[in-house]
């Protein structure tokens, strides 16, 4: 984002700039103890992006554990930078972003580690790991274990 | 010791046995491995060990990267340069 002390408040480092920062609201279901964001949360998944194609619907149930979150006041510059949001709170909270263009790009707010069972593996992570050996196999046609550093694709100004 | 052919996971995060969260990825990538079948190894890379020249030597040994829960980092440099890596050089990763 250009923003060159851009930080998270949990690192305390006196920056103007913190991109990622406590989140605002308690989930209704947060468990005693727990951060702010514990529990179940309902989400809408945001149509056409990535994240959709894997969970298949709008509606959607996920776990959380966390205290921070993207910083709504940036959610703007973020978009700008490439990242658009894939998943959104029932207030319109930020839950997941990815990047368009790349092979595999997802990050999110919520855990779904902490929803899949051996016998019903989240289909995120069953998406992941599809993706992950496209690529293993990919690499191994073009004959190369190492990244090509001279060709690195310089995609968005995130980060 | 792992299958020569199997899918490697690098989580980038400083693993603490107690945290939840930590048991539950390694655990969700391998029973999605198990549904998938195919060979898996995970292993977690220390945020520290990526703030270093090093790091996209390291990074590149894998087919996928995760950010792993857990903040904050022993080294946030070391995991904002794996995020980096991940983000332009198009390699498979998530955050979560």
């Amino acid at each position: 984002m250009k923003i060159a002390d851009a930080d998270s408040a949990e690192n305390n480092s006196g920056s103007s700039h913190y991109v990622v920062a406590p989140l605002s609201c308690s989930l209704p279901n947060r468990r005693e103890g727990g951060p702010k964001a514990s529990g179940e949360e309902r989400l809408k998944i945001l149509p056409g992006t990535r994240l959709h194609s894997i969970c298949g619907s709008e509606d959607d149930s996920e776990q959380y554990y966390c205290n921070y979150g993207v910083n709504e006041e940036y959610e703007k510059q973020f978009q700008a930078t490439g990242l658009c949001v894939s998943a959104r709170g029932m207030q319109g909270e930020s839950r997941a972003v990815e990047l368009p263009n790349h092979r595999f790009f997802i990050a999110t707010l919520f855990q779904p580690q902490l929803s899949s069972r051996p016998e019903a593996p989240h289909r995120f992570w069953l998406a992941f790991l599809r993706a992950a050996m496209q690529f293993q196999k990919a690499r191994a046609r073009r004959g190369t274990s190492r990244v090509s550093h001279g060709k690195a694709r310089a995609k968005t100004a995130a980060g | 010791m792992s299958k020569p052919n199997a899918v490697r996971i690098g989580i980038i995060g400083d693993f603490e046995p107690s945290y939840h969260s930590h048991f539950a990825t390694n655990a969700a990538l391998y029973d999605a491995a198990t549904n998938l079948n195919f060979p898996l190894m995970v292993r977690w890379i220390p945020t520290p060990s990526l703030d270093s020249a090093d790091a996209a030597k390291i990074l590149s040994r894998w087919d996928g990267l995760i950010a792993g829960p857990g903040s904050p980092y022993n080294s946030f440099t070391g995991m904002l340069r794996g995020i980096e890596f991940a983000r332009t050089h198009d390699w498979p990763f998530t955050g979560t």
